[in-house]
């Protein structure tokens, strides 16, 4: 997998959204370094899923 | 585009099944809204969770009241337990459409007194705990009766037991009529009698204190055994088990203690498989819980939103090693000055 800057910019705005929505859905659980982790990667899941997709509608158009 | 085609096709075939089926469920159960929902088939395969013995709250559900309602006579005193032995085996079934096959010799009169006390309970207020000290000692005249069940003392039992006492005032502090309380009652041995109520602020010292010393978890094991003691269906998975997970709440319309076995309806909340993260979401739901009309359907603990959070603190613990792991591998060392302060 490439990972050219657009990309990690990307990952990186899409789990501070995560984070954020996390944190007004359950306001009682901290967020400590093992969640962020996982926040981080479930960001990296959803942009892969995402580029991925995008290639498909792509190469068919 | 054929697959749309197709799933439209299905949706327009079911519609009449589906208005019959409405429309019968309708006539059965006129105004009432919870009958209606039961016999729609709403939330049951999600609620019974086919699949395997997770965290979801195991809710016996309760035949509707509408349909038993009218059939109630009024019962001078009912019987608290009556013996195995003396019971008569062959009772006449209720006209419930959702009798339920394995019937516990008290149930039958529970299930009208249970059905009696639906119709007549006011709603409750709110929770509050309470000491133990002996099977059947508990104070009459309350909403709702729960028990918190520790099968063994452990971290989670300590945080579980935290929370539930931060939360929850003291049933001596409560100024509410006593029938709009659901008292969560805590087992503790006799020899602890005048317990003094926890703190709001009660550390995890505290705690693990007053479960090591003072909690009885022999009378919290008689009462899985009441639970288990011709198990409803919803439970039969887990007195199957060892019963060494935990921890658990039972609710339960009358004081249970000295009940076995227990006839349906009751609440039965099982915790073995969420993290202790995820505790106070969960005690919040449980007040939430008890707080319905039918304490016992399980709706806000069979909620997408608990066990979303619940899977990510999952995920989040199987991260911990692995970051524990590279903190061991990686060691930082400031440098410090001669006179022991970090440099700038």
């Amino acid at each position: 997998m490439k990972l050219s800057l657009p990309r990690v910019v990307a990952v990186f705005l899409l789990a501070i959204a995560l984070g954020a929505a996390f944190s007004f859905a359950y306001p009682s659980v901290d967020i400590d370094a093992a969640l962020a982790t996982v926040i981080v990667l479930l960001a990296l899941a959803a942009e892969s899923l995402a580029a991925f997709i995008y290639r498909r509608v792509v190469n068919r158009g | 585009m054929r697959h749309f085609i197709f799933v439209f096709a299905l949706l327009f075939m079911s519609a009449p099944a589906l208005a019959d089926r409405a429309s019968e469920c309708r006539r059965q159960c006129g105004e009432d809204a919870a009958c209606y929902r039961r016999c729609m088939g709403y939330f049951s395969d999600y609620r019974r969770g086919g699949g395997g013995h997770y965290y979801r709250p195991r809710a016996y559900r309760q035949a509707p009241s509408s349909l038993n309602a009218p059939k109630i006579e009024p019962e001078a005193n009912a019987p608290k337990a009556e013996p195995q032995a003396s019971a008569p085996r062959e009772e006449p079934q209720t006209n419930a459409p959702r009798a339920e096959p394995q019937a516990p010799t008290a149930k039958a009169p529970a299930k009208r007194r249970s059905a009696k006390k639906d119709l007549a309970r006011p709603s409750i207020l709110g929770t509050a705990y309470d000491f133990l000290y002996a099977p059947g000692a508990e104070t009459e005249g309350y909403g709702l009766y729960s028990y918190v069940i520790l099968p063994r003392p452990s971290e989670r039992a300590v945080a579980f037991l935290r929370e539930l006492v931060g939360r929850f005032p003291a049933a001596s502090d409560v100024s509410a009529a006593k029938e709009r309380i659901n008292v969560l009652y805590i087992p503790t041995k006799a020899s602890a009698r005048g317990q003094a109520a926890f703190p709001a602020d009660a550390g995890p010292t505290v705690v693990k204190a007053f479960l090591n010393k003072n909690y009885d978890f022999a009378m919290a094991q008689r009462l899985l055994f009441h639970l288990c003691d011709k198990p409803a269906p919803t439970v039969e998975q887990l007195c199957a088990n060892d019963l060494s997970g935990g921890p658990y709440l039972l609710t339960y319309a009358t004081k249970v203690s000295d009940l076995s076995p227990l006839p349906p309806p009751f609440l039965f909340v099982d915790l073995t498989n969420v993290r202790p993260r995820a505790f106070p979401l969960f005690v919040a739901a449980y007040a939430a819980q008890v707080k319905r009309p039918e304490f016992s359907d399980g709706a806000r603990l069979a909620d997408f939103r608990l066990q979303l959070v619940n899977i990510v603190l999952t995920a989040a613990d199987w991260v911990q090693p692995v970051s524990a792991a590279v903190a061991d591998i990686a060691h930082f060392a400031e440098a410090k000055k001669s006179d022991g302060e970090a440099p700038k």
